[in-house]
């Protein structure tokens, strides 16, 4: 007795709801399976979307037609934009969110979805027809078959949650772990490593004097995330920053032997990006105090999330560590902070498409990646989803390079360098940053959306036509003289920048400092009225103008090396010059092109001189015996 | 970097090892080889260049003359190769020209002039094999001299990269990538990191980055002086003794010497050696007001002649103060170029006369015709050419010419970077770091930079 589909996805987190979303979209059987329903598209860390990278990999999906922008959309209770006094390129989106409606409205985004069935199952192992996957089995020994099969486990697989030096197998606090799942990869012959991640405790918002703490509204009016939504349903609420102090510190420094993490229990590599609370007394001696922040978990909730005071300490300390904060010292602690330890995949185990090198038909996304962060997750998803059902459908993969998108840069990264701790966007991790921005993610990415099916004809039928917007106005502007006429200068002068001596054009003008658009508006304005989403490219093409010509000449160069294909089969060891490490190496990674190999941690000059001459010399010999 | 993929491009260099040889070799490589050679190249006889293009593998004689001045740089003999059946499977042409790095790299300047580019350390090789001009045991072989060349550049890098250079590298790659760091944590973690402290990242930028690598840029300019010679105008009014001068300089009769004021009439150069050091002297025509349309443009030659040199030497006759022609060749002289030697020859003829110092001039007086006083000019001569350096003290500081490129690179992108952080354009900042970063690893040899395939073939030497 079993059921087919063409895609399983196992794990209905970030990850596993927009890899099932997509391919269901793309016309595939898809079944989505989770350990507990109501935990679907959970948020057992921070009740927050976006940040530096985050916020940019979050509009990525969104332009490719994703779910989880709009969905932040609909449960956002305050937005922030990043580096708004900074330049546009890293300008990021960060809110705050209702979790337990974003879980809510992703269930029923899921659910509403045709094409896709959502189950609660324990999947233990997958069903094998030689090396590719044809299923998966339930803990009750149920079978589905499928041509694909997407592993979005997360933080599940062998997951130990550490309080102190009590420790508990489970996935999250509360819920299974999965160990057979663990067991069967690792027979399967899967690298895996184990990694450590860690959440703050939740207080009462009751037990807390807000008065100590400096409040911090979000942005009226927000700028919502998804291109797709027009305004944010939700009354903005806000958050509450406060500092740490010498006491909070001693009590860490004194029950040190009491942690999890500093006790000598916990194995797995943490994430110095996101340390615990311990880690940053103990890496951070000479520093005095630390900044904390309370966030709402939600409108229909009293539950207040402890930014900054992540730790793995027992319930008595972590009770005394929080009393230690101005304001907090009445605090009741409704759910305690806890250290979790789980398996990872290494990643370079991971072909580009997110496909395992070991199974056929096997993919895997999301923090089992060995990542961290649900726009990380949700990302690798949406890639994953997309690839498995290009493979099913016999279309060519989706392959976008790291000169097109922040998911590409994550995905390279992954499968090329691997991870050692977990692994999270930064904009600094993309070398072609300045083209990678939250404001042009359509111009970027929709129309692969729209060709992949998840984009419909009317939002491309819109992004035409502004682009061709862009490109008038862009034109208008650059062939637009401005005359040193009385009120043009009085207008400069008011911008507090030199007045016109002689005719001057427009784009020119434009590049000083202290103007923007806002030039064009009160110089020549265009007879029709401009959208502020065509204003805006037009003005960082102008103010840009001589970085993105040069970032635009390091793309070109990039891609030549992209181009030098490796082909599938290649054989590193019939490659003269190259050390026995470097083919070993090599022959495990199997990169798919020169440039993916130039990336690669050990490789030398020498080594990729001696892959290319490999290269030509075989498509000469390929030559001479077509001649022959 | 990744230019050097681009087949299209023709490219040239110098074939030979740097350093003063019998002879020089310029190879250009690529389709307009042989109608760079054509509009550069004067052949001894005129009949042989009626069937273009020459005769493959034939060595024809002539002149290189710049197609723009018409000025000849160098007698040479030079030979055209057909593709594909040459080296890199292009069309190539090769120059053999006389040895010195003055005269090899004129020949060079005016090859690229003509729509060449410089062609990159080992780009020669990497076309033989992308252009299918190897077998597998030479593909191998190849494989096997990258190699050897990589452990030999290592090894180079440590002594040839001097220790005093390699170590104020360092630093400043150091200060870069510190200035980078905090301005990256301000762009990635403004919550954590704060905004960014602007004053301190100047203050870096203005103490451990710019100052540093303009001081460098500018021993690497002494540098290229110190190997490739000044180019000295001898410049006066006529029949100051400006040719007998230069012959007593060089030590041989090359300009012709008469009592008639006017003999010299287009410029002479005569390359020589003064306390170790290179010059090249150009003998000038006089500057007066004449008639005579060949002698004026003789003396146009030599404005130009002055307008080139990175020295002039000024000469005047001894006896009396400076005329007023004399006063106006001066101030020629100043706006030409910023290194001037005040010279008063004919000593012989004025026994006793001692010039008085001239503003910041402290005049020499010579007798070329006795050699009196010659030494004192020699000196005056190494000392322009060294600006108050002690070249000898540091010969490990200074940078080469391809280090000096970086190193002026490096300049311009610290200088942007500086500007961007004043416009609190942060990103930007962080972009023009990061190519100074770049610049820099390039002279170290470190760093993963995505133009590797370029670093690989760095590792040859230029030419093959």
């Amino acid at each position: 007795m079993c059921k087919r589909y063409d895609i399983i996805v196992i794990g209905a987190g970030h990850a596993g709801c927009e890899a099932a979303l997509a391919a269901a979209r793309m016309g595939c059987k898809t079944l989505l399976t989770t350990i507990h329903l109501d935990s679907v598209a959970g948020m057992p860390c921070s009740p927050s979307i976006g940040g530096a990278g985050k916020g940019q990999l979050v509009k990525e999906v969104d332009a490719l037609g994703g779910s989880m922008a709009r969905v932040t959309d609909q449960t956002a209770i305050s937005y922030r934009t990043l580096n708004t006094r900074k330049g546009p390129a890293v300008q990021s989106t960060r809110t705050q969110n209702d979790k337990h409606m974003y879980h809510q409205m992703m269930k029923q985004c899921v659910e509403d979805q045709p094409n896709l069935d959502l189950k609660q199952a324990k999947i233990d192992r997958l069903v094998l027809d030689g090396n590719r996957v044809a299923g998966v089995v339930d803990h009750f020994g149920y079978e589905y078959q499928a041509e694909a099969v997407i592993l979005a486990t997360g933080t599940f697989l062998s997951g130990v949650i550490h309080i102190g030096h009590k420790s508990m197998k489970a996935g999250r606090a509360g819920e299974f772990a999965s160990y057979s799942l663990a067991s069967h990869l690792l027979e399967l012959g899967f690298a895996m490593g184990r990694m450590k991640t860690g959440t703050p405790a939740r207080v009462a918002k009751d037990s807390i004097d807000f008065s100590c703490f400096e409040e911090q509204a979000g942005e009226a009016p927000p700028r919502p995330f998804s291109l797709f939504s027009k305004a944010s349903p939700l009354t903005p609420m806000s958050s509450f920053m406060g500092r740490t102090n010498e006491r909070t510190h001693r009590i860490i420094r004194d029950n040190l032997s009491c942690s999890a993490l500093y006790g000598g229990i916990v194995k797995g590599v943490s994430a110095r990006y996101c340390p615990s609370f311990e880690d940053k007394i103990v890496k951070f001696p000479e520093r005095e105090s630390h900044q904390i922040i309370l966030e709402h978990e939600g409108v229909h909730t009293r539950e207040i999330y402890v930014s900054g005071l992540g730790n793995s300490m027992p319930l008595e300390v972590q009770i005394k560590l929080y009393r230690s904060i101005p304001g907090m010292e009445q605090v009741e602690i409704m759910r305690p902070a806890y250290a979790i330890e789980y398996d990872f995949l290494h990643p370079t185990g991971l072909k580009p498409t997110l496909e395992t090198k070991l199974v056929k038909g096997l993919y895997a996304a999301g923090q089992l990646n060995g990542t961290s962060g649900y726009e990380e997750a949700a990302a690798q998803g949406m890639w994953a989803g997309i690839n498995a059902a290009c493979k099913i459908q016999g279309r060519p993969p989706f392959l976008p390079d790291r000169s097109e998108a922040y998911m590409a840069v994550m995905v390279d990264d992954l499968v090329t360098r691997g991870t050692s701790e977990p692994y999270r966007m930064f904009t600094s991790r993309a070398e072609y940053r300045l083209m990678l921005r939250e404001d042009n993610t359509d111009l970027r990415l929709m129309e692969y959306g729209h060709d992949l099916g998840l984009i419909d004809d009317d939002a491309h039928k819109d992004l035409q036509e502004r682009k061709k917007q862009i490109q008038a106005e862009l034109d208008r502007v650059r062939n637009t003289i401005i005359k040193p006429l009385p009120e043009v200068n009085q207008y400069l002068e008011s911008k507090e920048t030199a007045p016109l001596k002689e005719a001057a054009p427009l784009d020119r003008l434009m590049k000083r400092v202290q103007l923007g658009y806002d030039a064009v508006e009160n110089l020549a304005p265009s007879p029709e009225p401009v959208n502020p989403r065509v204003s805006r490219q037009v003005e960082i093409a102008i103010k840009y103008e001589g970085y993105i010509a040069k970032q635009l000449r390091e793309i070109e160069k990039f891609r030549e090396m992209e181009k030098v294909r490796i082909p599938e089969g290649f054989d590193f060891q019939a490659v003269h010059g190259l050390s026995n490490e470097l083919k070993a190496k090599l022959g495990a990674l199997k990169p798919v092109s020169l440039g993916q190999a130039s990336r690669m941690e050990g490789i030398t000059p020498a080594a990729l001189s001696a892959i290319m001459i490999h290269l030509h010399q075989s498509k000469n010999t390929e030559k001479e015996e077509a001649q022959n | 970097m990744f230019d050097a993929m681009n087949l299209s491009q023709t490219i040239a260099a110098i074939a030979t090892p740097p350093g003063v040889g019998g002879i020089g070799v310029i190879r250009i490589s690529g389709s307009l080889s042989s109608s760079i050679l054509k509009s550069i190249f004067q052949p001894a006889h005129s009949s042989l260049f009626d069937i273009w293009p020459p005769q493959a593998y034939k060595l024809i004689r002539g002149k290189i003359v710049d197609p723009q001045t018409s000025a000849v740089k160098d007698d040479v003999l030079a030979v055209f190769m057909p593709g594909p059946g040459t080296y890199t499977g292009e069309d190539v042409v090769e120059i053999q020209g006389h040895g010195g790095p003055v005269v090899l790299g004129a020949v060079l300047e005016t090859v690229l002039s003509q729509g060449a580019r410089l062609a990159e350390p080992g780009e020669f090789t990497r076309r033989a094999f992308l252009n299918g001009r190897m077998d597998l045991s030479q593909a191998e072989a190849v494989v096997d001299l990258i190699h050897a060349r990589t452990s030999q550049a290592a090894k180079t890098a440590a002594t040839h990269v001097g220790g005093g250079l390699k170590n104020q590298v360092k630093g400043i790659l150091e200060s870069i990538m510190e200035c980078r760091a905090h301005v990256e944590a301000a762009l990635d973690f403004s919550e954590d990191a704060g905004d960014g402290e602007t004053e301190s990242i100047l203050a870096k930028l203005d103490q451990g980055v710019i100052p540093p690598l303009r001081e460098l840029a500018e021993a690497a300019e002494l540098g290229k002086a110190y190997m490739e010679g000044l180019k000295a105008a001898i410049v006066g009014r006529p029949n100051v003794g400006k040719s007998s001068l230069m012959n007593a300089l060089a030590g041989q009769e090359r300009s012709i010497v008469t009592e008639t004021p006017g003999a010299t009439r287009d410029v002479v150069r005569e390359p020589v050696l003064i306390r170790g050091l290179h010059f090249t002297l150009s003998d000038t025509a006089g500057m007066r007001t004449s008639s005579d349309a060949v002698e004026m443009i003789g003396i146009q030659r030599a404005k130009d002649a002055m307008g080139e040199s990175d020295l002039i030497i000024l000469v005047v006759e001894a006896g009396s103060d400076l005329s007023p022609e004399d006063q106006e060749l001066l101030r020629q002289a100043e706006r030409s170029c910023n290194r001037v030697l005040m010279v008063y020859n004919k000593l012989d003829l004025h026994p006793g006369f001692n010039p008085s110092p001239l503003g910041d001039y402290t005049p020499v007086a010579v007798s070329a015709k006795t050699g009196q006083g010659l030494e004192g000019l020699r000196q005056a001569m190494e000392k322009a050419l060294r600006q108050g350096r002690e070249l000898d003290a540091a010969p490990g500081i200074i940078p080469n010419l391809r280090q000096k490129g970086a190193l002026e690179d490096a300049l311009q992108s610290a200088a942007h970077a500086r500007d961007r952080i004043l416009e609190e354009a942060w990103e930007l900042a962080a972009f023009d770091m990061e190519e100074a970063q770049k610049s820099l690893e390039q002279i170290l040899g470190i760093g993963v930079s995505p133009d590797i395939l370029d670093r690989i073939f760095s590792y040859f030497c230029i030419g093959k």
